[in-house]
């Protein structure tokens, strides 16, 4: 049969002008039927028509040879039931922002209460807290028991990093690693420096800058003796040609200031202490404030501030990057190092508190420019820069109060909620949501009751005003953020609205989600209460 | 009648309807909602001025919305029946005036009509009327099939190798001569003959020739159609692209009809071309009989799914008549059952199962999805594949449709224990439709 397959195979790809079909080839029963008065073409379809009956109803079972080995997996744990799982049902058709803030507190319920996730509803919650942090999809992964765990193992989500972790670091791919390697560092440092001080040096250079990055977001004091080491195998006094090598060693530099390495710290201090002009004596400048320290820069490089020192002490650009900001070299590279050092580094070398010493970098006249006729301050960027790099929050507190547009927006996630409330009433940024956005998963993400309040009287005065349309995504963002007691506040304000259409969108887009988004809410208070009873 | 969130997703048009129905399915969005022993209902408020009236038939499944969707059936309708999945507590009230209308009015419909009765002379006239469309049909389809044998002749002179070569007309055309000879089921396979991934080294070929074998006996069998016995005939007709009426079926008191709780096992939904083919199977508890229901959508018309995967009718099953019966549709639905009233014969592994099929197959070449219910079933992978394991470790391997997510569905309900399914075999793969257990079946 196997042999007659393959004639007849030969026969259809080559077709039968080339290679005539051999009909004393085929099998027996096929030979028999097939009539010698047709056409060549006629006997090769005729045959196939067969052969294919033949193949597709006498093809034997296959049997397995091997030993199966499925173990059947059964669950010790109990699944949530009733109320639970409708509260549940509710979430899943949120939006994203809202579901994964309410899914986190259902997940917390669940986990706390050693229970499992309803076997028809696990699909769907492991694909809704794609989004959430580490420690919910821990609880996920707690509680969809013994057969969603078998499941993941032989389908795995790249968000759900298995339990062999080291087979995810060793054989996973890039965006798996770093996943994994994220996880790391927030849950077992040790383990994440080994794995990173082993893979050193077989990374390419772009994934050395992706691992430092996630590096510097959770930066510990026991990080400082490898970074050091890879700095003075691969870093110190050589320099880096490349830019991402330069971008490399400037991450390293930077940490490794930030963790106080004093070789470092000191070989830049010694270099930028000649420039310091010590504070003016005369009492009347001193009344004023212009009697502090300041650095005098010189116009043209010199001994420590040239291209070629800098990028073999910091890994700095050799030449001046942005010549319409910075009038002169040395303005350049100072910009990086206030961009990459420890805020308290400026701070004690000018000998001044960090408002003062925002103040000088922001508005000493030496530090500003015209650009399109207007003056700006050369070192704002990279203030801010180093305000979202470092999350130094004095210097978030003190940014956010003294500035605004929209390239602070990057610090708004670190601010603290205070000034997180400040700066939207001191800018008017009532109906920019992706602002609210911004603090989602922050340290403190809840809006203070009298914050509640403004917001909502002023989007009535925006609504009435024609200059807001109440859309949907008002609804879905404010209903995160809002302060239960201020409902009262939200109903009386819908009344102010003047326009009927209007008020009908602002009762439904926004009024109707935010009172659904604190009805489930009280539905998981209560929930945590009967399931904390019955225990 | 007790549906599932996941039996009613199978009806929904699609994710997103399902989707927009489930954020509409909290009691506090209808401003009124009620059910019955027949029917549910709601109103509720849309973006215009007047409310929808939304309702269901639940004895013979069908959906009603004021609302301007043409989708079928629309959010709302799949919100009404979630509402009333989640209710704890759902007493019976009074139909409002609207639906007991549109209920009656259907029973009404649904009633067989008294047929008009025709004079022996009408009669003749319209059985010559008939003779002549049929005999100018046939000399078309035979005018097709013999320009479509010229076709495949050439083809196979010059050597399937050329096929991955060939343009889409290539095809096109020819099948749209198929279609001109109204021979549509001939058209259909020509079309998927272009439709074959030839980018794959190992399959093609055997694709190629399993659909050229096909349309060969097809076009072997219409030459040879009057020695044919009458049921044959049918099948071969169909199969070339006669049309089987559901309305005649309805009312055709000769068509062979099966009583039974039947369980709806599963839908599969294929895209041909510019039509939808949805599949639904059935199994007839008492009478251990499987049947087919196909429905179409095209662009103009949406599909018409009313068959709720999971649920049990007591009805009715009519076939359309052929060689071996299996397509069909529903007729005098009574009731939906919440539970299994029995448990169904199962086979009791796949050398069974094979054998009940080889036995089938000599009666219909062209048999292909066949539905059988088999105990004791694993779904196992070995290298990449997924196959299905029986309690006397034989293979049968999934087909390509049954994704990762029926997978998942699976080993998260079963946990790798052996369980009783309902399966269809396609060219000796199989698509496993649902699970049974102890009272209850679920659709994968």
């Amino acid at each position: 049969m196997k042999k007659s397959l393959t004639i007849m195979k030969e026969t259809c790809l080559l077709g039968t002008e080339r290679r005539p079909l051999e009909i004393d080839q085929l099998p027996t029963e096929i030979k028999q039927k097939i009539s010698d008065k047709g056409t060549e073409e006629q006997k090769l379809l005729d045959a196939i028509t067969y052969m294919n009956f033949y193949k597709l109803h006498g093809t034997p079972l296959l049997k397995s040879k091997a030993e199966i080995k499925a173990e059947i997996i059964t669950e010790s744990q109990e699944a949530l039931k009733g109320e639970g799982v409708v509260i549940l049902k509710n979430i899943l058709v949120q939006d994203y922002f809202l579901k994964n803030e309410l899914l986190k507190r259902w997940l917390e319920i669940v986990d706390e209460n050693n229970l499992l996730i309803p076997q028809n509803y696990i699909l769907e919650v492991l694909e809704a807290g794609k989004g959430l942090r580490g420690k919910d999809k821990r609880s996920i992964i707690n509680s969809i028991g013994n057969k969603g765990r078998h499941l993941l193992s032989i389908y795995p989500i790249k968000e759900y990093p298995s339990n062999k972790k080291t087979d995810v670091w060793e054989e996973g791919n890039a965006d798996e690693r770093k996943l994994y390697f994220k996880k790391l560092r927030q849950e077992k440092l040790d383990l994440s420096r080994s794995s990173f001080n082993d893979a050193w040096s077989s990374m390419n250079v772009r994934e050395k800058r992706s691992y430092l990055a996630l590096m510097n977001d959770t930066l510990g004091q026991d990080d400082l003796p490898m970074l050091q080491n890879i700095y003075e195998a691969e870093f110190e006094n050589i320099a880096a040609k490349k830019v991402l090598t330069r971008e490399c060693k400037i991450m390293i530099c930077s940490m490794l200031c930030r963790l106080g390495h004093d070789k470092l710290l000191q070989e830049i201090k010694n270099g930028i202490t000649p420039y310091l002009k010590a504070p003016s004596t005369n009492i009347l400048k001193k009344l004023v404030g212009a009697g502090k320290s300041s650095l005098d820069l010189p116009k043209a490089p010199d001994d420590f501030w040239n291209g070629e020192k800098l990028n073999m002490l910091f890994g700095m650009e050799e030449k001046n990057g942005n010549i319409a900001l910075f009038d002169y070299d040395p303005l350049y590279w100072l910009n990086v190092f206030i961009e990459y050092l420890p805020f308290n580094f400026w701070c004690q070398l000018l000998d001044q508190d960090t408002e003062s010493t925002i103040k000088y970098f922001l508005e000493d006249k030496a530090f500003q420019t015209k650009v399109k006729s207007k003056k700006v301050s050369i070192f704002r960027q990279s203030l801010i820069q180093n305000a979202a790099y470092t999350k130094n929050k004095d210097l978030i507190t003190i940014l956010s109060k003294k500035l605004d547009g929209s390239d602070l927006e990057v610090l708004i996630h670190h601010m603290k909620q205070e000034d997180f409330e400040n700066y939207i009433i001191r800018t008017k940024s009532f109906s920019k949501l992706h602002l609210y956005d911004s603090r989602f998963n922050a340290e403190e993400e809840k809006w203070s009751l009298s914050f509640s309040k403004t917001i909502i009287s002023e989007l009535v005065k925006m609504c009435n005003a024609g200059n807001i349309y109440p859309s949907q995504n008002f609804g879905s963002t404010i209903s995160r953020y809002f302060h239960p007691e201020a409902i009262s506040n939200l109903i009386s304000g819908s009344k102010k609205i003047k326009v009927e259409r209007t008020f009908h969108l602002w009762q439904d887009n926004v009024v109707t989600p935010i009172q659904n988004s604190l009805k489930i809410r009280n539905q998981l208070h209560q929930l945590k209460k009967d399931l904390k009873q019955k225990k | 009648m007790h549906f599932t969130p996941a039996q009613i997703e199978t009806i929904a048009p699609n994710p997103n309807a399902f989707k927009a129905g489930n954020k509409l399915s909290a009691p506090a969005k209808w401003t009124e909602y009620g059910h019955s022993q027949r029917a549910i209902w709601g109103i509720i408020k849309g973006s215009g001025k007047k409310p929808y009236y939304t309702e269901i038939d639940l004895q013979d499944v069908a959906y009603k919305c004021s609302c301007p969707s043409r989708q079928f059936p629309c959010k709302h309708s799949v919100a009404l029946m979630l509402l009333f999945a989640g209710l704890s507590n759902k007493e019976q009230s009074d139909e409002p005036d609207w639906v007991t209308e549109w209920i009656d009015k259907r029973r009404k419909k649904a009633e067989p009509k008294e047929e008009k009765i025709r004079t022996p002379e009408e009669e003749k006239k319209s059985a010559k009327a008939k003779e002549k469309r049929q005999e100018n049909r046939s000399k078309l389809v035979d005018a097709g099939i013999q320009e479509l044998n010229l076709w495949l002749s050439d083809l196979i002179r010059a050597g399937l190798l050329e096929l991955p070569n060939k343009p889409p007309k290539y095809y096109n055309t020819i099948a749209a001569r198929m279609v001109d000879a109204q021979a549509s089921g001939l058209a259909g396979l020509i079309k998927s003959l272009g439709q074959i991934n030839f980018s794959s080294t190992d399959e093609w070929l055997e694709e190629a020739t399993s659909i050229i074998g096909k349309l060969n006996l097809l076009m072997q069998s219409w030459k040879n159609i009057n020695n044919l016995p009458e049921d044959w005939q049918i099948s071969v007709k169909n199969l070339i692209g006669w049309s089987q009426s559901p309305k005649d079926l309805l009312t055709d008191k000769q068509a062979t009809a099966i009583k039974d709780h039947w369980i709806v096992l599963g839908q599969e939904k294929e895209d041909l071309f510019e039509l939808v083919i949805l599949r639904t199977w059935l199994w007839g508890i008492k009478s251990g009989k499987s049947a087919l229901v196909i429905n179409f959508s095209t662009q103009f018309a949406p599909l018409e799914n009313t068959m709720i995967v999971g649920s049990i009718l007591d009805a009715e099953f009519a076939f359309f008549p052929g060689n071996a019966p299996q397509r069909g549709i529903i007729r005098n639905n009574t009731k939906l059952l919440n539970s299994l009233p029995k448990n169904p014969s199962f086979h009791n592994n796949f050398v069974a199962l094979i054998d009940e099929l080889h036995k089938k197959e000599l009666d219909n070449p062209w048999l292909d999805n066949e539905v059988f219910l088999v105990e004791n079933i694993r779904l196992i992978k070995q290298g990449k594949n997924w196959f299905l394991l029986d309690a006397d470790d034989h293979l049968i391997p999934t087909i390509d449709e049954f994704n990762d997510l029926s997978n998942m569905k699976w080993i998260l309900k079963t946990g790798n224990k052996p369980v009783n399914i309902s399966m269809v075999v396609k060219e000796n793969k199989a698509l496993p439709l649902g699970i049974f257990s102890l009272d209850n079946y679920e659709a994968l």
